[in-house]
């Protein structure tokens, strides 16, 4: 059997395939912006350019909105292959199949983070009389749209190698050692998890925009282990059960939804600010506060299941 | 001082195509700030092209139309709806009234936008319905209302966020003789409130008007010197 007969597969290769060309499309609309936009002339082809301009950020603006709903069916593709992959049980055991799989979704969410931070870009160029941004903002949109490009090859190779015969590892790590980052001990990542939170807040408290990007892609890094070596093996309430995905499953009530997005949503709520300033130098530092209350709840809604299992049971795992 | 300026001004419809149609071809017009301005031409002179282009409802295909210095062809929607809201009043051919609301409800529409009181809405609701003289069916859904009513209600809504531009497109095409007269004579009033006025039209009662600041005829798109 082939994985390309797969349902779920086959509408997130179509779409992907769709977007592609609407970009494509975009592209030779925005290289003609870029070349010969000219805001202060008056002539039927600044004119035409600026209808175009119009027409190409809309279809922009949805291609990016869909790509970023795209990522969780790209998850659920994963879920969705785990029964043809010997050894897999969920999305874990799907992504570790081939090299690919990883990179890709290291990827993904570097290009996720990305597509947010146009869209903050487009939002202040529409809010600007004079389109103050529009060429910064269509730089950066051919820059993704070449890593977006990347990002099918890189698709088509992960999905085209994946083999339905060598069983692979999933989510238990009875047999294999844990995979942690500088040869820390889990306790240790989890003290620098709360250190690294504690140092967001008050770094977003003195509104230090570059000190919060810094923090905050350091914790989304430190969060990821955090989740899946150790808060996770709460959720699942099983201390060799150590997956970021099986949470997203209806067996845990979803929760990993919760968990993931309000940590992306927070992060990205977190790097934005620096990297609009870098990219337009405009402020934006009013992101901050959402981080703080994205993170927040994220770290929340992570601690609470250590809480409830140690009042429950009066031991940690 | 020039209220609004406009410099050689073309509207191309169907651009490139079979169908092109050229609206309007170098049009170049001033107009004072408390000037009333009558636009004259038959049927598809190109009056209501230069009309919505004004209000910045569309974009010309080439030229400037300068408002108090600012270019309002290259506005962004957003910033062109803001300009809209803030500096014009127009006065549609039909009216075009929303059916199912009462005089009132339609009247206040364009002071949803800004953040003034229901107390404050209504203070100014109130005085352009007297200013109108139709205060007495504000309540009454627009469906129910005559033809000059209904124009009576578009001056109230055109006059109610108090812009400094009215703009008028063949006010008079869908009433009588008597309500058309008495368009004319609330015409007179705005000269009185030294607003800037532009009326296109091809209704001869306002042939030779004495308030009149300045006639400007139209035909083929091009202003007839």
């Amino acid at each position: 059997m082939s994985i390309f007969l797969l349902d779920s597969l086959v509408v997130f290769l179509f779409v992907e395939v769709v977007l592609l060309l609407l970009m494509s499309v975009s592209m030779f609309v925005v290289l003609k912006i870029l070349r010969y936009w000219d805001f202060e002339a008056s002539t039927t082809f600044q004119y035409g350019l600026e209808k175009r301009n119009y027409l190409v950020n809309t279809i922009i603006i949805f291609t990016i909105s869909v790509k970023i709903i795209l990522f969780i069916l790209f998850i659920k593709s994963l879920d969705d292959l785990s029964p043809l992959v010997p050894g897999a049980m969920c999305a874990t055991g799907v992504i570790g199949v081939n090299i690919y799989g990883n990179i890709l979704l290291v990827y993904k969410i570097f290009i996720l983070f990305l597509l947010g931070a146009w869209m903050i870009v487009n939002k202040l160029d529409l809010m600007s009389k004079k389109f103050t941004y529009l060429r910064k903002k269509y730089y950066l949109f051919v820059v993704i749209f070449i890593l977006l490009s990347i990002e099918f090859i890189l698709e088509i190779l992960y999905f085209s190698n994946i083999s339905l015969e060598t069983p692979v590892f999933c989510c238990s790590v009875i047999f294999v050692v844990e995979n942690l980052p500088f040869g820390l001990e889990v306790i240790d990542i989890v003290k620098i998890f709360y250190l690294i939170f504690i140092s967001i807040i008050l770094s977003n408290y003195f509104k230090k925009s570059s000190m919060s990007f810094m923090l905050n892609v350091l914790f989304l890094f430190i969060a990821y282990y955090c989740v899946t070596y150790y808060f996770g093996t709460y959720i699942y309430e099983q201390p060799n059960h150590k997956c970021p995905f099986c949470m997203l499953q209806k067996d845990y009530h979803y929760i990993g939804y919760l968990i993931w997005s309000t940590l992306f949503i927070g992060v990205y709520c977190g790097i934005s600010p620096y990297i609009v300033y870098s990219l337009i130098d405009v402020d934006k530092k009013s992101l901050l506060k959402y981080n703080t209350i994205f993170l927040t709840l994220f770290v929340l809604a992570c601690s609470y299941f250590v809480c409830s299992f140690y009042i429950r049971n009066g031991v940690f795992l | 001082m020039d209220k609004i300026v406009i410099e050689n001004l073309y509207k191309i419809y169907n651009e490139d195509k079979e169908s092109e149609f050229t609206a309007l071809k170098d049009i170049n017009l001033k107009v004072a700030s408390n000037e009333l301005m009558i636009l004259r031409g038959v049927s598809g002179s190109g009056k209501s092209t230069l009309l919505s282009l004004m209000a910045a409802f569309s974009k010309p295909s080439r030229g400037k139309i300068l408002i108090d210095g600012e270019n309002i062809s290259k506005l962004p929607d957003f910033f062109a709806s803001e300009f809209r809201n803030r500096d014009i009043g127009f006065i549609f051919q039909s009216f075009n009234l929303i059916e199912g609301l009462s005089l009132f409800e339609n009247v206040k529409i364009p002071l949803v936008l800004h953040p003034y009181s229901t107390q404050e809405i209504e203070e100014k609701v109130h005085h352009v319905l007297n200013l109108a003289n139709i205060m007495h069916k504000a309540e009454q859904n627009v469906a129910d209302l005559s033809g000059g009513e209904k124009q009576r209600c578009a001056i109230a809504r055109a006059l109610v966020n108090n812009p400094s531009i009215i703009l008028a497109d063949e006010p008079t095409a869908n009433l009588d003789k008597a309500n058309s007269l008495k368009f004319i004579e609330v015409l007179e009033k705005f000269k009185n409130m030294k607003k800037c006025v532009v009326v296109a039209t091809h209704d001869t009662l306002f042939n030779d008007l004495s308030f009149v600041d300045n006639y400007v005829n139209i035909s083929d798109g091009e202003i007839l010197a």
